[in-house]
């Protein structure tokens, strides 16, 4: 049978079955790994091509002082974005409408709508308006969308304004406290997410998934927002008053190391950080060093105490100048100041005594101790761009530099350094962390970390701490730093006055007026530190630096309730005191003050409280000049924003009247016209209550 | 002969395995395209319906009558092919259908089963397959098909007639280094080809195809290298294989295709919407069941009566492991993407009858197998082991 299928034939089958199998095999090998080892990989891809996320913002952490007050907050905020391939029917009518309505170019609508991408934002953080005219419109704009952000807003404006920072279009932390505690603050965001089919379309089965934001953790800051809002404006009064470059005020507590206030002029605005220029966003106290001139000899003081090298009744004497490796070096009173004990030198603050103290102690000795106080390296504060200071190596010191470094030349620290080192002094000699932040709670209120009374170690013995304590309370009693004086409260400070480096050179009329101190000694609730740079006309500390210490450390020990402990002695007659501020005092109060200061008062009115002064806060005038102080029913209302009047067209009278009910002050700049005719900030402005407006 | 009645000679194996493929294929294509409704689900049950009879009437015609008709089936394939490039209709890109009644026909799928039959019938009568000259008049049968199928254009298919070819030739005993020769020789000789029109720019050297079909065809090897273009099929296929994992998605619960990312979910890549619905327990379980018809019709071949019903069951095997192997292969990635349905699994009436009509000829084959196999072992003197085989009586 020709037809009849041969063995040969049967025989292949087997191998046909054997191709196949083996085909088959290598198809299961082949999906098994696709399935098993590919699928993690796979299914991202599937995720990504299947799901539009639609981001939910999570609520910023609130950063608020250490009595809770909100300092940096969050809001709601619209932002409306578009799925650009649900627009491709309409997009022309799509972006005309939207450009009118969103107040943006056509073009640039057009360019977003058009854009090969899943999600575009049109336009973030509308403002009312915008929202309202979209919301009626969003039924006819189809792959248009609102969603609901947050946004930062810093409800005290300016104030500490570079020390929190500010945040960037998607809450993140860009600059200051923002940034360095960014992680706790920042939250998690959520996202809302839902299947769309290959056209882009949201479809019916789809499956969503939301992921709900979790809000930020709530920082709490060392910060006292009304120690803050007494330093700034005593920023603003010492930049006006002198003229300066740049002031620069931080309050401390040395028990703590928690910074109590960090002021600084020029600031800005971390509600339009945008419109400020970006060397403004720099803390100037953390991120420059500077040459500290005679602050810094505490700290020299101190160490050659503690190292043995000197005592407190050791004798020098100061002809007006010393001579060092040939150089003579002169001391700041060209005359000198003949035979004095050290307490006499600390007094006043004599360079050829901290000349000889320093070279007492030695290179070795002198580094060792800036070691202890922590100024070798960078500070470890909580804020970002921290300086180190800069010192000439150990090994190239001639006994020269020596001589100079020991009163504070050609050495720099950062301001915010050499503080924490004159606390340490003031906390009997425990060296602690300088910090910003006090506290991280959960939204929920759970303590999460704590950063109040970081020890980095004791720096000089507690008898030292207190010899030196004792020696700077004289400066500020008795010595350069006089008008550092707090009635009522011993006071210990150093006047400071530094020759600018500029460039490698030690710069002539260029200088840094300084003061440093804390009180009430004993037991400090304050030290503060005061940089004016480049002041203009008078320039010593003592001239410049030490009146501003003067009234803050005294608007701080009343907001702290401290207790006067020295009798107040009055200035004599005649002699040039500076008028305190009286208004929101009981007339009680505002009495005492007022005769502490030599100044007699008349009341006028009647109430429980000063509602003004005849002569402003701040003036210096003959001791004996009475103030005229108006009472009356409510306190004039310090510490909040009121919006400018329009004062233009108003009788005089009426303008002073309505100012005062206000709490702003108005300073007239010419007599001329009865009626007001400009005035210096636009009506609708806000501003702080005490802020003076010039009219004319 | 036997003495029991036909009908209980059938294969109820094969059948089996047939309607539960079948069946699956019902609920699978309903899951696949369930964004518009139960549609293709109940055109794809009449398919099943005629392709029953079309089972049934290829059953019953006695295989030995095929020879007789072999001629006008050839023929007819070649006219409707013909048809088709004159006035078919075109769609995605290509002309395959002509328009019967509500229904489009594709006579690719037929031409498929004229020359399963034509072919059988063509090397049943040579005397020798040994030589180089035997060998070309089988080519010239399969070409003339083939090339119009590659005009209209359908690769898939057309390969389809080269895995037939080659499996009818296989049984038919021609020398495996003649085949060897052959097929991955030309397979290589193609390769080389294009590979040097790809290098050589100095001498123009034309594409043995289009650029697009090149560019389908290499993309599985990079398909990253254009995610939106010519590796989107590969890469939303792997990426459904893998949203699989074990268990799969569930029925209906697959995203890749319910989404509409999986382009021709319920047809050429319907074995991804198996692998993502039912993971790779469902699809392994799917493959082996294709593994056991194959399988069977294998044993059916090695069970014919004749030469005639041996190359008839090898050639329906041929078609139906090209098909499962491309169909599942491409979507896992190891051949490249040329689309073919996978048998009673695809939605698609042609395909369906095609591939009815093809299990028919198995059953056919099987049902009048000889009375007894055990018989041809009592004559071992007539078997001659050589390569000369085919040639003894």
């Amino acid at each position: 049978m020709n037809d009849r299928p041969t063995l040969i034939m049967k025989r292949r089958n087997f191998l046909v079955l054997a191709i196949i199998g083996i085909f088959d095999g290598v198809l299961m090998g082949r999906l098994a790994t696709i399935q098993a080892i590919d699928a993690t990989r796979l299914r991202e891809a599937a995720d990504f091509a299947h799901f539009r996320g639609v981001p939910l913002a999570a609520f910023r952490g609130n950063i608020v002082d250490r009595h809770g007050h909100l300092l940096a907050g969050s809001h709601h905020a619209y932002s409306t974005y578009a799925i650009p391939v649900q627009t491709r029917r309409h997009r022309d009518e799509e972006s005309l409408l939207l450009a009118t309505m969103l107040d943006m170019p056509q073009s640039q609508v057009l360019r977003r709508l058009r854009r090969n991408q899943g999600f575009v934002w049109l336009k973030r953080r509308l403002t009312a308006g915008e929202l309202d005219s979209l919301k009626s419109q969003l039924p006819s704009l189809p792959g248009v969308y609102l969603v609901t952000e947050t946004a930062r807003y810093y409800p005290e404006g300016n104030l500490a304004g570079p020390v929190l920072g500010f945040t960037g279009i998607d809450n993140q932390g860009l600059s200051g406290i923002e940034l360095v505690y960014n992680k706790y603050l920042e939250g998690k965001p959520g996202k809302i997410q839902e299947e769309y089919d290959v056209t882009g379309r949201s479809i019916q089965l789809a499956q969503q998934r939301i992921v709900a934001p979790v809000q930020g953790d709530t920082l709490e800051l060392t910060l006292d927002e009304k120690i803050q809002w007494m330093a700034e404006r005593a920023c603003e009064q010492a930049m006006i008053s002198t003229g300066a470059h740049s002031v620069s005020i931080t309050v401390m507590h040395p028990a703590t190391g928690g910074i109590l206030a960090l002021a600084q002029r020029p600031t800005f605005n971390p509600n339009q950080f945008r419109e400020a220029d970006p060397k403004h966003y720099r803390v100037l106290a953390v991120s420059d060093a500077i040459p500290p001139g005679s602050i810094f000899k505490p700290v020299t003081l101190s160490a050659a105490l503690e190292m043995g090298t000197t005592y407190p009744g050791a004798s020098f004497y100061c002809p007006g100048f010393k001579r060092v490796l040939g150089r003579r070096v002169n001391c700041w009173r060209p005359e000198g100041h003949g035979a004095q004990q050290l307490g006499t030198v600390v007094k006043n603050s004599c360079n050829v005594g901290f000349m000889e103290l320093g070279l007492g102690l030695g290179t070795s000795r002198f580094y060792e101790a800036l070691d202890r106080f922590g100024l070798m390296k960078p500070i470890h504060v909580d804020l970002p761009g921290s300086a180190r200071g800069i010192f000439p190596k150990a090994s190239l010191v001639t006994a020269l530099d020596l001589a100079i470094m020991a009163f504070g030349q050609t050495l720099t620290v950062s301001p915010i350094g050499l503080l924490n080192a004159i606390a340490a002094i003031a906390n009997d000699g425990i060296l602690l962390k300088p910090h910003v932040a006090r506290q991280v709670r959960s939204p929920r209120g759970k303590l999460l970390h704590e950063y109040d009374a970081s020890l980095l170690g004791r720096v000089v013995s507690a008898s030292v701490a207190k010899i030196t304590q004792d020696m700077l309370v004289s400066v500020v009693s008795e010595g350069t730093g006089k008008l550092g004086q707090v009635p009522g409260f011993r006071v210990a400070g150093k006047t400071g006055t530094a020759q600018k480096v500029i460039n490698g050179r030690t710069e002539k009329g260029v200088y840094i007026a300084s003061f440093v101190g804390f009180g009430p000694v004993p037991n400090p609730e304050v030290a503060i530190m005061i940089n004016v740079d480049e002041p203009q006309g008078a320039f010593y500390g003592g001239q410049v630096a030490a009146p501003v210490f003067s009234r803050l450390a005294r608007d701080i020990f009343r907001h702290l309730n401290l207790r006067p402990s020295e009798p107040i002695r009055r200035p004599k007659n005649g002699v040039p005191a500076m008028v305190p501020n009286l208004v929101n005092l009981n007339p009680v109060i505002a009495l005492d003050d007022a005769e502490a200061f030599g100044f007699p008062v008349q009341f006028v009115g009647q109430g429980d409280v000063v509602v003004n002064q005849s002569i402003q806060y701040g003036a210096w005038l003959p001791a004996g000049t009475r103030i005229k102080l108006t009472l009356g029913k409510t306190a004039r209302i310090y510490l909040e924003w009121v919006a400018v009047p329009n004062f233009v067209g108003m009788q005089r009278q009426t303008a002073q009247q309505l100012a005062w009910e206000l709490g702003l002050n108005v300073r007239w700049i010419s007599w001329k016209h009865s009626v007001v005719l400009e005035q210096s900030i636009q009506p609708g402005v806000e501003v702080r209550a005490g802020t003076t407006v010039m009219v004319s | 002969m036997n003495s029991r009645p036909l009908w209980r000679q059938l294969d109820y194996v094969t059948l089996a395995l047939v309607y539960l493929i079948a069946v699956a294929s019902l609920i699978i294509i309903a899951s696949s395209s369930a964004s518009t409704g139960l549609y293709y689900m109940k055109r794809q049950m009449i398919w099943l319906i005629l392709g029953s009879i079309a089972m049934a009437v290829m059953v019953w015609i006695p295989y030995e009558r095929f020879q007789k008709l072999s001629p006008y089936l050839y023929w007819l394939s070649i006219f409707l092919l013909g048809v088709v490039i004159v006035h078919g209709q075109t769609r995605l890109g290509a002309q395959r259908w002509i328009a019967v009644g509500p229904f489009q026909l594709q006579p690719s799928e037929f031409a498929k089963i004229a020359v399963v039959i034509t072919l059988a019938t063509h090397l049943a009568k040579k005397t020798s397959l040994t030589r180089w000259r035997d060998l070309i008049s089988p080519f010239l049968h399969v070409a003339l098909p083939m090339l119009l199928i590659i005009k209209q254009p359908d690769l898939g298919t057309a390969l389809v007639f080269v895995a037939i070819m080659a499996g009818m030739l296989f049984m038919a005993g021609v020398p495996v280094w003649k085949l060897i020769l052959i097929f991955p020789g030309g397979f290589g000789f193609v390769v080389l080809w294009i590979y040097l029109a790809l290098t050589i720019h100095s001498v123009h050297i034309p594409l043995p195809m289009h650029h697009y079909q090149l560019n389908r065809l290499l993309i599985f090897l990079h398909p990253n290298q254009d995610p939106l273009g010519n590796g989107y099929n590969v890469i939303q296929s792997r990426i459904a294989v893998g949203l699989g994992g074990l268990w799969g998605q569930g029925l209906f619960g697959a995203h890749a295709n319910q989404l509409s990312f999986l382009p021709a979910a319920s047809t050429d890549f319907i074995f991804a919407v198996i692998a993502e619905e039912l993971g790779f327990v469902g699809s392994m379980s799917l493959i082996f069941v294709y593994l056991l018809l194959l399988a069977r019709g294998t044993y059916i071949a090695t069970q014919a009566r004749d030469r005639f019903g041996l190359l008839l069951a090898a050639g329906v095997v041929a078609m139906f492991a090209f098909h499962v192997f491309e169909s599942a292969g491409m979507v896992s990635g190891i051949m490249p993407v040329a689309g073919v349905p996978l048998p009673f699994m695809s939605y698609g009436g042609s395909a369906f009858l095609a591939d009815s009509a093809g299990v028919g000829i198995l059953l056919n084959v099987y049902m009048r197998r000889k009375a007894g196999s055990y018989s041809q072992k009592a004559q071992p003197a007539s078997v001659v082991y050589s390569r000369k085989v085919t040639s003894q009586q």
